[in-house]
């Protein structure tokens, strides 16, 4: 195909050429090296931060992102298949089921794929749907278990016109798939991408915690704040800097696709980020309309992982969306895209988390370099215009968090800001690390499914009283954009 | 000011047109206004332009030193012809020297003062097309936008000190450009973060602007409604100040922040700046500086200065003037504090003053209901009228004299005299309008009159004798309190007799040659 063949070359030849003048650039000495970093750090935080701001860049574009008004229940032509993947989540299934079966449109089916030998949350699942014609469970066993396979069984009983995924500890809005109805009516859409939000800012001490025992479930849950405000960021502003651009790495749930389209491509890639790599997938083969919609009353609630380390926590999720992403990555379907742009921002965001990484690395360095390299004037100026939009994107962080506590009716205490603000470092180290993992996993040829483990921290009342410290490994899941 | 058109949310799709055609659409949609601005620089800049460089005579060194910085900058990569002390931020003589880089300007130009005079004008030009995009953006009609322009381009004071090569034009150009972007109508968030690097780029050509800060923030906060506004501000501030903070960071670096022996300090100059120099006064106290120096402005014109003055409240009425108000009445009250004011001071309430007075007349034309709007059209037109009668002529000889009189040749012709009867290696006392002329024509030991005195370094290298090393003094007639705290220059004066002159009264220039 000469259209391939020629962007190939193009995307090689910026390749090498960028390469090039580094090396180039760097050849003479330690500080033009330090200032090359600080001009990749200055041109990666300014994207980050136009990303951040895309969203709420005007009024009017405020207002785009809303859904339009629910169509009326008897205008409701079409129907729906929502999908729940579910392992091991016999706490939290039952209200999910039970919340998806109370959706307000008229037409709809709830898909729950199950997996055989997961007893608990069968049962669970049995129960929540006993009585409701709208539920069907699918039980599969599973030589290799990931949540791509857990859809694809699903896939295979759907019958709505469009196919929603949402995972197994999601709260979704009951009117939710009219407002979908009403945005698929005015556009014609293919693909839906809905909001989905990390909505707790705290971990959840045991009941009855002495004191010292909440204040340090309070400091092991410094994360939250940060990976809340990713979520409120990606679903509020960067996921409709995407669809502008035409290339869409989707969410892992809220996520709605016409079904002859999933039918047509085999259903979900068999990837550990199936949602981004059905996004791709859609994006360069297939002329989809891609649109995406947000709205906090319409958001679907999910909780942070429980723990930054160990099993289910944030850091093995992130190393799995770092494999995923790698992984679809050197898949190169992306460089398929139609222009250089666009092929250029589909490299920029399935490199983001070595680009993360690589900055969480290199700032204490440039800093450090700074200091004592002795350098001249003109050139630590240059090495500290970094930090402009790092610190925009820090008080952006701020008034985020201020506008999520008042969109979902939550506390925001002066502690989370402080975090908010001390944090952030040490939050881009942990995802440096995880990337690093992930790139060694991958390496390593370990392609095995890193779970991450949901305590009902979102709901109001706890769902489950202790957290199991041990779980089955291999297992499967999503990213932002991608709740899992 | 009108509501943002909320149009029925519609989703996001890949966007549909083309940069070329939303610039093309842009175009036609705001031929009018396009053809008026144009219409409107052309008239401003002419009126300016012409004989730019002749008047006013060379009558404030600051301009030579501008020049002499930015020649510093260009050709040795230095921020100051001597030891930079952070009198300023640097970023006003950059533009300058960014300016003639990019025209050839020193080696074009018969003086250096000439290019800083260039450069003036061209913030003067673009200073009008950005309060025309403000006036308009607020929603003012066009013939308002329209009289602005003209009273911030045509006034007697603006004719005299717009033309001058004061940092202050430079700080006016970017400081209006931020107001201008700020109101933008789409009220984004690109254009707070340009407004704030705008502003920052103001403060950094002079830190006055400091002061414009309120105003400008409280135009962002009605710009942006609540909801937005946190989001607005979000964006300003850290960029304002990270922006703003290179010039401390800049000081830092040379170990130069605070005060200490042996070097100069950022610190130690805003102390000087704010606190040491000696106080002008207060401008309701009638014997001091500030009085005679506001006097001699309204002497040039006093039209739109009392006139804004007498206009506040009336402009506080109005929801969309008042951060203007604000802007133009803190400056007022500055004056009134006492400290140091500059004999430029007067450039910085210039476009608040213009946009006070055709705003507010705006608003009383269309003033209602009906009985009100008679009320309001009867005053703006016999405003405008005694105006006519009273006032247009003085400004037109004002106007006359700015493009037909030449006391610059004075300066230039004392430049020449040095050149042809001083030899290139005499130690000359002089002002900086002429210190870059004769750097460029090969002389090594001028010294710039303040730094006889007070600059260490060039009273160890060059004047170890003390005034008895000093060849030639030439300068303008200069009051005695002008050279206070500077000895040795008073006795070389002293010890002088006066060879020839140039020019007369205030433009005169006496060439004095010391008896050792």
């Amino acid at each position: 195909m000469p259209a391939l063949s020629s962007g190939n070359r193009l995307v090689r030849r910026i390749v090498y050429g960028c390469a090039g003048v580094g090396i180039v650039a760097v050849w003479p000495s330690w500080l033009t090296l330090f200032a090359a970093f600080s001009t990749f750090m200055l041109v990666t935080s300014a994207l980050e931060l136009r990303w951040r701001i895309f969203g709420w860049r005007t009024p009017q574009a405020r207002a785009e992102m809303a859904f339009p008004a629910a169509v009326a229940r008897d205008r409701a032509r079409r129907s729906f298949s929502l999908i729940v993947p579910a392992l091991d989540e016999p706490h939290v299934i039952g209200d999910t089921i039970r919340t998806l079966v109370r959706q307000t449109h008229p037409r709809v089916q709830v898909v729950v794929s199950l997996v055989e030998g997961d007893e608990a949350t069968v049962r669970q699942a049995r129960l929540a749907a006993a009585g409701s014609p709208r539920v069907e469970l699918v039980v599969r066993r599973y030589a290799e278990r990931s949540k791509p396979m857990q859809l694809n069984a699903a896939l295979g009983v759907c019958t709505g016109d469009y196919v929603g995924v949402f995972d197994a500890e999601d709260d979704v809005a009951v009117d939710l798939l009219l407002h979908v109805e009403a945005l698929i009516d005015e556009t014609g859409a293919d693909v839906i991408q809905g909001g989905v939000q990390l909505v707790n800012l705290d971990l959840r001490p045991p009941p009855g915690a002495s004191v010292w025992r909440r204040l340090v479930t309070r400091l092991r849950g410094w994360y939250c704040v940060h990976n809340a405000m990713e979520y409120f960021f990606w679903f509020s502003s960067r996921m409709f800097y995407q669809v502008r651009q035409g290339f869409v790495p989707l969410g892992g749930n809220t996520v709605f696709v016409r079904r002859e389209l999933l039918t047509e491509l085999d259903g979900w890639p068999l990837n550990l980020t199936e949602d981004c790599a059905l996004g791709v997938a859609l994006s360069v083969d297939h002329d989809v309309t891609v649109v995406a919609a947000y709205e906090p009353r319409l958001a679907t609630r999910e909780e942070t992982p429980a723990r930054l380390f160990g099993p289910g926590s944030l850091d093995r999720q992130r190393r799995r969306w770092t494999q995923g992403f790698l992984s679809v990555l050197l898949q190169g379907s992306w460089r398929r895209l139609p222009g250089v742009r666009q092929r250029l921002m589909a490299l920029y965001i399935l490199a983001m988390p070595f680009i993360q990484a690589v900055n969480g690395v290199m700032l204490p360095a440039c800093v450090a370099a700074a200091i004592l390299l002795n350098a001249p004037v003109g050139w630590v100026l240059w090495m500290f215009t970094p930090f402009i939009p790092i610190a925009i994107t820090t008080s952006l962080q701020l008034v985020g968090l201020r506008e999520f506590a008042g969109q979902y009716g939550r506390t925001a205490a002066p502690r989370h800001y402080v975090s908010l603000v001390l944090g952030a470092f040490p939050y881009q180290l942990v995802l440096a690390w995880s990337a690093v993992m992930g790139l060694r996993r991958h390496l390593a040829g370990q392609a095995g499914w890193l779970k991450t483990s949901h305590d009902g921290l979102h709901r109001r009342t706890p769902a489950r009283r202790r957290v199991p410290m041990v779980r089955p490994e291999p297992v499967p899941a999503g990213r932002p954009g991608a709740a899992e | 000011m009108t509501a943002p058109t909320l149009t029925r949310p519609t989703p996001l799709r890949p966007a549909a047109t083309t940069r070329r055609d939303r610039l093309r659409a842009g175009l036609t949609r705001h031929r009018a206004d396009l053809l008026v601005a144009a219409a409107l620089l052309l008239v401003v800049g002419l009126a300016q332009g012409i004989n730019f460089d002749g008047y006013p005579w060379r009558l404030n060194d600051d301009e030579g030193t501008y020049g002499a910085q930015a020649y510093a900058f260009l050709e040795h990569g230095r921020l100051s012809h001597y030891t930079y002390w952070y009198d300023h931020p640097p970023f006003g003589w950059m533009t300058i020297a960014a300016y003639a880089w990019l025209t050839d300007g020193f080696d074009r130009a018969p003086t250096a003062v000439t290019v800083v005079r260039e450069a003036m004008l061209v913030a003067t030009v673009v200073a009008c097309g950005f309060l025309y995009l403000l006036l308009r953006r607020l929603d003012l009609p066009r013939y308002a936008a329209a009289a602005a322009v003209l009273l911030f381009g045509l006034s007697p004071v603006a004719i005299f000190f717009h033309r001058l090569g004061f940092l202050d034009n430079l700080e006016m150009a970017w400081t209006l450009a931020a107001f201008a972007v700020i109101a933008s109508p789409r009220r984004s968030l690109g254009s707070v973060f340009a407004g704030a690097l705008l502003f920052a780029a103001a403060v950094l050509t002079k830190e006055t602007a400091g002061i414009l800060l309120p105003a400008l923030l409280w135009l962002l906060a009605q710009r942006h409604r609540p909801g937005h506004r946190g989001w607005a501000f979000a964006v300003f501030l850290p960029t304002f100040v990270a922006v703003g903070c290179l010039y401390p960071l800049y000081a830092i670096l040379k170990n130069e922040l605070f005060e200490g022996p042996g070097h100069v300090s950022l610190i130690g100059a805003l102390k000087w700046q704010l606190v040491d120099r000696e106080s002008s006064g207060s401008l309701l106290d009638p014997g001091s500086v500030t009085h005679a120096l506001t006097r001699s402005w309204l002497d040039v014109d006093g039209w739109l200065l009392l006139g804004a003055l007498a206009l506040l409240p009336a402009a506080m009425a109005v929801r969309t003037l008042r951060p203007f108000g604000l802007a133009y009445g803190l400056q007022i009250l500055l004056m009134c504090r006492g400290g140091y004011l500059p004999q430029a001071y007067v450039i910085s309430l210039l476009p608040f003053a213009a946009i006070i007075i055709a705003g507010t007349g705006a608003a009383l034309w269309s003033w209602r209901p009906a009985p009100r709007r008679t009320a309001g059209r009867a005053a703006v037109l016999t405003a405008l009228l005694v105006f006519a009668v009273a006032g247009a002529p003085a400004w037109a000889s004002a106007l006359h004299t700015a493009t037909t009189q030449n006391p610059s040749v004075y300066s230039r012709q004392a430049t020449q005299w040095i050149k042809d009867n001083v030899p290139r290696d005499a130690t000359i006392v002089v002002d900086d309008n002429i210190w870059t002329d004769l750097e460029r024509a090969g002389y090594t030991r001028q010294t710039w009159l303040y730094k006889v005195d007070l600059d260490p370094e060039v009273n160890a290298t060059l004047l170890p004798n003390g005034y008895r090393d000093i060849e030639y003094v030439i300068l303008l007639q200069l009051p005695p309190d002008m050279l206070k705290g500077m000895p040795t220059l008073v006795q070389a004066i002293d010890n002088s007799h006066v060879v020839t002159t140039f020019g007369e009264g205030n433009a005169k220039i006496v060439v004095r040659k010391v008896d050792r």
